[in-house]
């Protein structure tokens, strides 16, 4: 029986999934639309795929997250919890998505065409990303690729998670007036690209083949669905240039990197 | 002792294979793992079909670029045995085989070109969903290990 979004349950389409939110309190549904992937819809609180509850506990401010009857943190501060569901919601969609096909990178625009930088979390995606969305790219997001059967990418545009030795910090690009994407475009370059201490930028060419290798790597879904991963990461390969190589400081890698953007994208 | 008329089998089942331009992409469904087989070592890997011998794949290395010798051949079935896409073990001398340095000098390739043209699998380990998502910052992505380079 489909039941109408109400002040305590709200529900969404992401990727063609339906997701739904309960909550112990009112108030916590609006703060709770942090969470929603970029591109979510509203949608009606039935036939959910998945089922996410925020519970407060009376008198004590402290919060929990559920992902179904799993709790993801316990007697959390709301930050936190938000943050646990706001992760959790985005891996989920990412790893049982009915439309593209998510895979672990950072992206921006560059002359018109979408540069990828495959790698998992906590490999200074976010780092190089926002670097080169300062220097004038545009930004696509700075976690996931979403990629279609036509090989497009399309943006995700969340905020930038930033890690330093202070913490970490959320940047929002459009508060600081970056320039996002407004939607897909074909992907021009693939960049197989790691921070090493002392890492001296110096590219070597990636055949298809090892591009689509290297793209496979960090596909959320590659397990449950191979034979749909290996197609689209193939077809995305076919039209773009792939290379390797370390780098070095983002500040210091990103004026190079956009130098040999400009080599292969003119 | 080496069967003369050693005729190797590709294994089929339980693999998804993309075909590109020049290489092949392979998902083993049995041991998540993931294979770029370079043009060279998908042009052996097609002409394993239990009929033809590694004499007749040898003899056909030319249309791939690569001089007629048999340890070419050799060494594209010792890369495929180890990326489990054959079906059986070969049974030729592995103590014989050259290493691929050895076969570049054999050949009088020169070094650049003969990373492109001798048979090398490039192989990865499909990630879980939770290998990505745990972003434990010390651990490493396993760079691609490249089978047919000198041990």
């Amino acid at each position: 029986m489909a039941v109408r979004n109400s002040s305590s349950n709200y529900a969404i389409l992401s990727e063609g999934l339906r997701v739904g939110f309960r909550s112990s309190g009112t108030e916590l549904i609006p703060r709770l639309s942090s969470v929603f992937p970029p591109g979510s819809i509203q949608t009606d609180f039935a036939n959910l795929d998945f089922v996410y509850s925020l519970d407060e506990e009376p008198g004590r401010k402290s919060y929990t997250a559920y992902f179904k009857s799993r709790a993801l943190i316990r007697r959390a501060t709301l930050s936190a919890a938000l943050d646990s569901i706001a992760s959790d919601v985005q891996h989920t969609v990412a790893t049982y998505s009915r439309g593209n096909l998510f895979l672990h990178a950072g992206v921006i625009g560059w002359r018109g065409r979408a540069v990828l930088f495959p790698g998992r979390t906590c490999t200074g995606k976010s780092t190089l990303v926002h670097a080169l969305i300062r220097a004038g790219a545009i930004y696509f997001s700075d976690e996931f690729a979403l990629v279609d059967a036509s090989g497009n990418v399309h943006p995700f545009a969340r905020p930038l998670s930033l890690r330093s030795l202070k913490g970490r910090s959320t940047v929002c690009p459009d508060e600081e007036g970056l320039k996002v994407a407004p939607g897909p475009c074909r992907a021009g370059v693939i960049i197989a690209t790691q921070y090493k201490p002392s890492g001296a930028w110096c590219p070597s060419h990636l055949s298809q083949g090892q591009a689509t290798l290297e793209l496979l790597r960090n596909t959320v879904a590659v397990r449950s669905d191979p034979g749909r991963a290996i197609r689209y990461t193939g077809k995305l390969a076919s039209s773009a240039i792939a290379i390797r190589s370390p780098r070095g400081d983002s500040e210091v890698a990103a004026p190079l990197l956009l130098e040999t953007l400009d080599r292969f994208l003119n | 002792m080496e069967n003369s008329s050693l005729r190797p089998v590709a294994r089929q089942a339980n693999l998804t294979i993309e075909e590109l331009p020049t290489e092949l992409v392979v998902y083993d469904h049995l041991r998540n793992s993931m294979h770029c087989l370079n043009r060279s070592t998908s042009f052996v890997w097609r002409l394993c079909d239990g009929q033809t011998t590694i004499e007749q794949i040898g003899a056909r290395l030319p249309e791939v670029d690569l001089p007629a010798h048999l340890d070419i051949v050799r060494q594209a079935l010792k890369t495929l045995d180890k990326a489990h896409l054959l079906v059986g073990k070969p049974q030729f001398a592995e103590s014989g085989l050259p290493t691929r340095r050895q076969l570049v000098h054999r050949l009088g390739l020169a070094a650049g070109s003969a990373a492109a043209l001798l048979p090398a699998i490039a192989s990865a380990t499909a990630p879980t969903p939770t290998m990505a998502k745990s972003g434990d910052k010390d651990k490493k992505p396993k760079k691609p290990k490249k089978n047919g380079q000198d041990d």
